[in-house]
């Protein structure tokens, strides 16, 4: 049946039985904010031959042809004037949507109501073409707009009349399914309401304290219609339309973000988006420009249908105070962050509701008080202590507590000292990521020497030197420690460890030296004599040692904080051996020079032992202001 | 049952092994061996035939045994401080080289790893025991192809242009174990963090490839079709890869090949047991040791003369040396050829180690074709040369796998067994083939032990030698040649002949000629080597 004449029929039946009341308003509402949005794109900038409301259209059993010829062929003249084929007949027919809605609202009130009345009566002239097919364009915000405080406007209204529409029904004689309220429904109507009622009541408890998530469910026509209210503060409402070999979901917002959290969410497993093109905000006069998105599902298969109207279900409790989330959360983060925290929390069954409830940011800021002063410096924010992904991270898990404590009837004490130990574990593996690298430096420090001492044993054998390209893997070696540094002083400043630089330099200081040490050694002459090799042979194991102690240090370090006596008298005695070494090496380096002054050798042979000998004592210098800083570290945290 | 200073000295070798008895006897001999524990040959066959109990009398023995090497090396399995490591190892009754399996580096966990670290200050030997455990878990336990692993080993040896694992630094170590992890990850499988876990699972497999496809070939070939299993000693690591002054290798107090009373000594540095034994790697000779470890050659050569005395025969030990400390391993009867076999009982009686009937005993057990030097008759110019394993000369078709070998073999055919590495899986080729020769090992690994027991002439260590499988072709030394073309190999110089070569036989009359002077007046006399 033509839509038109459909209208006409139900504007012609005065005494509607409420049933059809329900339906034919329902349906005047999909069709006027279907209109409703061809009008925003109409007005709106961007490419004409982009526009496409077909699947809005199909889903408000509207003509998809007359409404793309619309919107293809508008056109804004001057800015001032819109110009579009069929403008007029749209309008007109947004209007009779209009009557409908008001109808149907008397006739379920029993009554008309005046407010309403005189409100359509001031608005309804916003609807009159100023030409053929034209209208001026700072009208069609006026019609479309959303006005936050005392405006009206068309848009205002037909939500209003959908929502008492809502109401009414709910009123009439209707059963309860599954917590929903149902009105004329069919047999075959319950499994799929049943459906989005076990996904809806699955995650209502993480609604907490807060109102909303009321469903109601009617037949209307060849449909099924699921609406649900979310929350109450929002007019934002979703509405599902179930008939066979299909589902659609008609979802009105203003917040885009939200609109694309609730797709992402849901995902797109056999549903096809629209309506979150690239809409220009219009350059028009003011209004708030609105999102109708609409999910399709096209399929025959149950199964599937069901599994979609659950995870709908299940979702909705996430869009309640979704806005408020993500200011609070970009606070701390930022909104790419806060996003992603809150597309997390939402599949992590923990949703951002308990966390608000139990404080939002204040909850988080005096946990991270009840942390600091050792760890966080005065106004240090989160993301310079744990760095972007570790916040993100951080946050997430906040929500996770939140939602687990309240959930088990915890207080808001719980959750925050459980905040404040995450806080601490997560700057405590920053720190130990740091500390790793500096093992993995000292390591390759070893090495060096390692391979120095190899050199020098060959020399002391008069023994062929086997390993001709010692020397470049030394460089290669160093070239590697250096890259390791700078990854880990990146690391720490990232990470606001700046107490910790000292000790990835000194490392990185022992590496250069060493490697020094070992290309003069690569080029050392045997005939350096005994002495002098036995003394550079006990100085490369002394370096040697002072970067094993060093590793053990590093090691311990990181277990400190939470470890045990072991650990920080591991971490102290290692600490003594690094500073015994350092010593060792000073009194060693002079024995070389005494040895190398009285034997008769070649000058170049002597020069060349004793500036290994003074890199290899270097290192251990390097090692040991390395092993001062751990201590200094070690001490803070053991004391502090 | 417990090997150490309060171990039981001289348990059965039926019970324990051959491996675990003999180490009882070198820890009562005072010799530097690690602390150990060994788990009968009995639970195997309970374990192998499924019965009850079985499993958690492995549990519990495995239990007790790490209590008391935990108190014998102070060390904690699985700790976050200081962890013990242990190698799992196999040891039937009668010895067989390689056939079965052995785990190393046992209980490196992640947390062990950390361990290693703070106790040693080390993270090259940290990773390098992580990788082993890695690889040997997955190839023993887990059962995976060895390529699923090797094939990172080899992207990482390119990265870091290094020619062996021995050449990667810590860093590079560390991140190849990543890969390793990922790369078990994607396969659905991983090392159980858990130490005891993976003590449990090792044992499981080193009693369970006592029925491995290779494992039964070697015992019916050996004619040990009635032993019972094998026993699992459990013994904590020595660390022969953490730095230049450690290592690990093989000694045999004796030439296994000619008898002569001279100690081979094989050593790799900065390596593991298994580098050496499993013939992956060529290892160096004595010089090398005596050249940056004179104490330890020293040490060597004193243990030696010390097990042979003590058991009365030449013996082939395992020895690890940790920063310049050594231990002992392993001690067992070193295979040996006939000749050498000869030679050597011949040599004892004269040293007064043994007597005479104790000779003569030895002696007859040898099969008189057996004792027979071969050599080549005329001149030729060798295409390629390796290092001697096992003595005599051979002339055959080429193979280039053991399937080959058995069905040339079958066809009537002298067949040259030619792999890159002498794995013990090639024990049916060894077999079918009449020589064999290998692109590298040594000549003190497991595959040349086996070819010189079956008397088969081998050269190993042939560097000159690209093997194309596809192709089913070799070249050796500038020339091509297919598989069924005509080889010599020389495994007393170690030189290698294109084509056929006539050989010569000689008996060894001198020797013979002395063993006849043992025997009592008037008893059988040893008839007179035929020469075919």
């Amino acid at each position: 049946m033509p839509v038109k004449d459909a209208v006409l029929e139900y504007l012609g039946e005065r005494a509607l039985s409420a049933p059809q009341s329900v339906s034919a308003g329902l349906a005047a509402n999909d069709r006027a904010k279907v209109r409703m949005a061809a009008l925003q794109l109409a007005g709106g900038g961007g490419d004409p031959a982009s526009r496409n409301l077909d699947q809005e259209a199909a889903a408000a059993r509207l003509d998809p042809e007359a409404l793309r010829r619309l919107l293809r062929q508008a056109r804004a003249m001057d800015g001032q004037v819109l110009l579009a084929p069929g403008l007029g007949d749209l309008l007109k027919a947004l209007g009779e949507d209009l009557e409908v809605m008001l109808q149907s609202v008397e006739a379920l009130d029993g009554a008309e109501d005046p407010g309403l009345t005189a409100r359509w009566s001031e608005l309804k002239a916003g609807l009159i073409p100023t030409g053929p097919d034209q209208i001026a364009a700072a009208t069609v915000s006026r019609i479309t707009a959303l006005p936050k405080a005392g405006g009206d406007s068309i848009h205002r209204l037909v939500m209003d009349l959908h929502k008492r529409l809502n109401h009414a029904a709910a009123a009439q004689a209707s059963e309860t399914i599954a917590g929903a309220k149902a009105i004329g429904l069919r047999p075959e109507d319950r499994a799929p309401l049943l459906a989005f009622m076990r996904g809806l009541e699955r995650t209502r408890p993480l609604k907490f304290d807060h109102p909303g998530l009321d469903t109601t469910a009617a037949r209307s026509g060849e449909r099924l219609l699921i609406q649900n209210d979310i929350g109450t503060t929002d007019a934002h409402v979703v509405v599902t339309a179930v008939e066979p070999g299909s589902v659609t979901i008609t979802y009105t917002d203003v917040h885009r973000a939200r609109a694309r959290f609730l797709i992402r969410l849901l995902g797109m497993d056999g549903l096809v988006w629209s309506g979150l093109e690239e809409r220009q905000a219009p350059g028009l006069a003011g209004g708030d420009s609105f999102y109708l998105v609409t999910g399709r599902l096209v399929s025959d298969d149950i199964a599937q249908r069901d599994d979609v109207l659950e995870r709908l279900g299940a979702g909705l409790v996430f869009l309640i105070d979704w806005n408020k989330a993500r200011k609070a959360l970009a606070g701390l983060s930022d909104k790419p962050g806060a996003e992603r925290v809150l597309l997390w929390a939402a599949r992590h069954g923990a949703g951002h509701r308990a966390w608000l409830q139990l404080g939002g940011v204040d909850l988080i800021a005096q946990a991270v008080r009840q942390v600091a002063p050792g760890r966080l410096g005065f106004g240090a924010r989160l993301d310079q202590v744990l760095g972007h992904e570790g916040t993100v991270e951080f946050l997430q898990a906040c929500l996770q507590l939140a939602a687990d404590v309240l959930r088990q009837g915890g207080s808001e004490r719980l959750v925050r000292d459980r905040i404040g130990a995450e806080l601490l574990r997560r700057i405590e593996r920053a720190e130990a990521a740091v500390f790793l690298g500096v093992i993995r430096q000292a390591g390759l420090a070893r090495e060096i020497g390692a391979a120095i001492l190899a050199r020098i044993e060959a020399l002391r054998r008069a023994g062929a030197d086997d390993d001709a390209g010692w020397a470049a893997r030394a460089k290669r070696i160093e070239a590697k420690a250096d890259r390791l540094a700078i990854e880990g002083r990146a690391a720490a400043r990232a990470a606001g460890l700046v107490d910790l630089l000292p000790i990835i330099d000194g490392a990185e200081q022992a590496v250069d030296e060493l490697e020094q040490a070992a290309f003069i050694a690569s080029i050392l002459p045997s005939d350096v004599g005994e002495a002098v090799l036995a003394g550079l042979s006990r100085l490369c194991r002394l370096a040697m040692s002072a970067a094993e102690a060093l590793v053990t240090a590093a090691d311990a370090s990181i277990d400190c904080p939470e470890g045990r006596q072991v650990d920080a008298d591991d971490a102290l005695a290692a600490l003594t051996a690094v500073v015994d070494c350092e010593q060792a090496a000073d009194r060693l380096e002079r024995e070389v020079f005494a040895a190398g002054l009285t034997a008769d050798r070649p000058a170049g042979a002597l020069i060349a032992a004793l500036e290994t000998a003074r890199g290899l004592e270097r290192s251990t210098d390097w090692i040991a202001r390395a092993g001062d800083a751990i201590r200094r570290n070690l001490m803070t945290d053991l004391g502090g | 049952m417990r090997i150490g200073p309060d171990g039981d000295p001289a348990p059965s070798r039926d019970l324990v092994g051959g491996k675990a008895a003999n180490l009882a006897r070198l820890a009562a001999l005072n010799l530097p061996v690690p602390p150990a524990f060994v788990l009968p040959t009995t639970l195997c066959a309970a374990l192998n035939a499924g019965e009850a109990q079985a499993e958690e009398q492995l549990r519990r023995g495995l239990e007790k045994g790490l209590a008391y090497l935990e108190r014998a090396a102070g060390l904690t399995f699985g700790d976050r401080r200081r962890p013990l490591l242990v190698s799992v190892r196999s040891g039937a009754a009668v010895s067989m080289p390689g056939m079965l399996e052995t785990v190393l580096n046992v209980g490196c966990t992640k947390a062990a790893l950390r361990g290693l670290l703070r106790w040693r200050g080390n993270p090259r030997l940290a990773w390098d025991c992580r990788r082993r455990f890695l690889e040997g878990y997955a190839e023993t336990v887990l059962s995976l192809d060895p390529q699923l692993l090797e094939r990172n080993l080899a992207h990482w040896l390119t990265a870091e242009t290094a020619a062996g694992e021995h050449d990667l630094d810590g860093e590079a170590l560390e991140r190849l174990c990543g890969a390793y992890e990922e790369s078990l990850a994607a396969a659905d499988r991983a090392a159980p963090e858990d130490a005891f876990t993976q003590l449990l699972a090792s044992a499981k497999a080193v009693f369970g490839s006592w029925n491995s496809e290779r494992a039964i070939a070697y015992r019916r070939l050996q004619g040990l079709e009635h032993l019972p299993g094998t026993a699992v000693t459990v013994q904590a690591m020595v660390f022969g890869n953490a730095d230049a002054e450690s290592g690990a290798g093989v000694a045999f107090s004796r030439n296994p090949s000619t008898g002569a009373p001279e100690p081979v000594v094989d050593v790799l540095f900065e390596a593991q047991g298994e580098d050496v034994v499993s013939g992956r790697r060529s290892p160096e000779p004595e010089s090398a040791l005596a050249l940056r470890a004179p104490a330890v050659a020293a040490q060597i050569r004193a243990v030696l003369a010390q097990v042979e005395a003590a058991f009365g025969d030449v013996q082939d030990i395992e020895f690890t040396i940790e920063s310049g400390r050594l231990y002992v391993l392993q001690t067992r009867s070193a295979k040996r050829t006939p000749r050498a076999a000869l030679r050597i009982a011949l040599d004892l009686q004269a040293e007064g180690v043994i007597d005479a009937a104790e000779a003569l005993d030895r002696i007859d057990r040898l099969k008189t074709e057996d004792l027979v030097a071969t050599r080549f008759s005329g001149q030729a110019k060798a295409v390629a040369r390796g290092e001697p394993a096992a003595p005599g000369v051979a002339s055959g078709r080429l193979a280039l796998d053991s399937p080959a070998a058995v069905r040339g073999a079958a066809a009537g055919d002298p067949m040259v067994l030619l792999r890159r590495d002498a794995s013990t899986a090639d024990v049916e080729g060894f077999n079918a083939a009449v020589g064999v020769l290998t692109a590298i090992g040594g000549r003190t690994a497991h595959a040349a032990l086996v070819a010189r027991q079956m008397n088969k002439p081998c050269v190993v260590s042939c560097a000159p030698l690209q093997i194309d499988m596809t192709a089913r072709t070799v070249r050796l030394g500038g020339v091509e040649v297919r598989e069924g073309d005509w080889l010599s190999v020389d495994g007393e110089t170690g030189e290698v002949f294109l084509g056929r070569r006539d050989i010569l036989r000689q008996a060894p009359e001198a020797e013979l000629e002395q063993a006849a002077r043992l025997r009592p007046a008037g008893a059988h006399v040893h008839a007179e080597a035929a020469v075919p």
